[in-house]
């Protein structure tokens, strides 16, 4: 390396160790692209196969002339997802539980269809995720069907709640069952998330 | 017997529904981590011109020489679809004067790229890379802030027993006598090199390191 070269390798290696992270020289890395210069690193994981590199980069400080560009030194570096992916899953990574649906609106009985169509908008446009049936299904296939789509909550409307301008609210974590008004239901929800 | 209508082109991958919020996460890991390093977003086109890639990342490489997906469009172009993101940041980043801006840019990316590789565990002919690019500094501390912030990426997933491996290639000053040297060493051992880098001997000899 010439010295200039060697001067911006040093203070790399030292800003490293003032930031304890830790790295390992290997001379064999020279990347597989042409625009490389100067620095070049890799991310390295045991256990992924003989591809054991999830991520790397470098300086390219001649790229941008070469695309007829002014000199403009430069660094970059990609990571890649599926290989993130794989080791996070091999290394048994957590990841956080997926959002789900806050609540499955439940149609008791066919006088209340259009009301729980109306529903459904509501409390979407009240900032909830929320979902309904849309196969006919029986009030016991609804319920099944709030289940397996991770429902938090289940609002059942039917003849009665609709003459009592109520919806009886489930919670399917807890069973917990309560009537309450639809402008209720946002704040019920909240609370009972807690 | 395959059946083409109901069967995915060998090598690219559905990233189905149970599978998806994985993705969204890492996805929102490496979003929020570039934009605390203060690194905004740039998406450029999944095709780029031929030309493009064969300057930049280099005729004589695998990538160009073996794994680019290049068609001719109906208006007789050579067009590929991008087997790696910063040859396109960097033509866009000319294309629309943010050199002209205040320096350095840094820019970051999300998406996917495409090479006609050999299938294997973790590798995909359609694969997704996130990266970032510091241009128009040759601070040794911008490449700290990179290569910080490839190591905290793995960090924030919670990654373990995960090493960076570092060195320096050199520049277009020193790099031609190292590449003399090289070559004029393994001329002298030539017979046990590989078929593959018999030939990278001529154009290449340094990518005979890392065969």
């Amino acid at each position: 390396m010439c010295p200039s070269c060697i001067v911006h390798f040093d203070a790399v290696l030292g800003y490293l160790k003032a930031l304890n992270i830790p790295y390992l020289i290997d001379k064999q890395l020279v990347r597989g692209l042409d625009y490389y210069t100067r620095t070049t690193f890799e991310i390295m994981v045991a256990g992924i196969g003989a591809q054991n590199s999830i991520g790397g980069g470098g300086r390219y400080d001649d790229l941008v002339t070469a695309l007829g560009g002014p000199p403009t030194p430069s660094i970059g570096f990609a990571v890649g997802l599926e290989r993130a992916l794989l080791t996070m899953n091999k290394q048994n990574t957590p990841f956080p539980a997926p959002k789900n649906l806050d609540v499955f609106i439940v149609e008791a009985d066919e006088e209340a269809s259009g009301a729980a169509l109306e529903l459904l908008f509501f409390v979407r446009a009240q900032g909830l995720s929320a979902d309904k049936d849309f196969l006919g299904r029986s009030l016991k296939a609804q319920m099944k069907y709030a289940a397996k789509k991770k429902a938090r909550f289940v609002a059942i409307l039917g003849k009665e709640e609709l003459n009592r301008q109520i919806v009886s609210l489930k919670d399917l974590a807890s069973g917990e069952q309560s009537e309450v008004s639809p402008a209720e239901i946002k704040e019920e929800i909240r609370r009972r998330y807690r | 017997m395959l059946n083409i209508l109901t069967t995915r082109p060998r090598g690219t991958n559905d990233i189905l529904p149970d599978e998806a919020p994985r993705w969204q996460y890492m996805e929102d890991v490496f979003r929020q981590l570039c934009q605390d390093y203060g690194f905004t977003e740039i998406r450029t086109p999944v095709f780029e011109h031929t030309e493009l890639f064969i300057r930049s990342v280099g005729e004589v490489t695998d990538i160009v020489a073996k794994e680019m997906y290049t068609f001719t469009d109906r208006g007789e172009r050579s067009l590929t679809l991008r087997p790696e993101g910063t040859a396109a940041v960097a033509r866009a980043y000319l294309e629309s004067g943010l050199n002209s801006g205040p320096q350095p840019v840094k820019l970051y990316y999300l998406g996917p790229m495409f090479r006609y590789d050999r299938p294997q565990a973790g590798r995909y002919r359609q694969f997704h890379q996130g990266g970032v690019e510091v241009f128009g500094t040759n601070n040794p501390e911008a490449d700290i802030e990179v290569i910080a912030l490839a190591v905290d990426f793995y960090r924030r997933l919670g990654l373990q027993n995960f090493e960076l491996h570092l060195n320096s290639i050199g520049c277009k000053v020193c790099r031609p006598v190292l590449k003399e040297k090289l070559s004029s060493f393994f001329k002298t051992r030539q017979k046990e090199l590989c078929l593959n880098c018999q030939e990278r001997l001529e154009y290449n000899p340094l990518r005979i390191l890392d065969c």
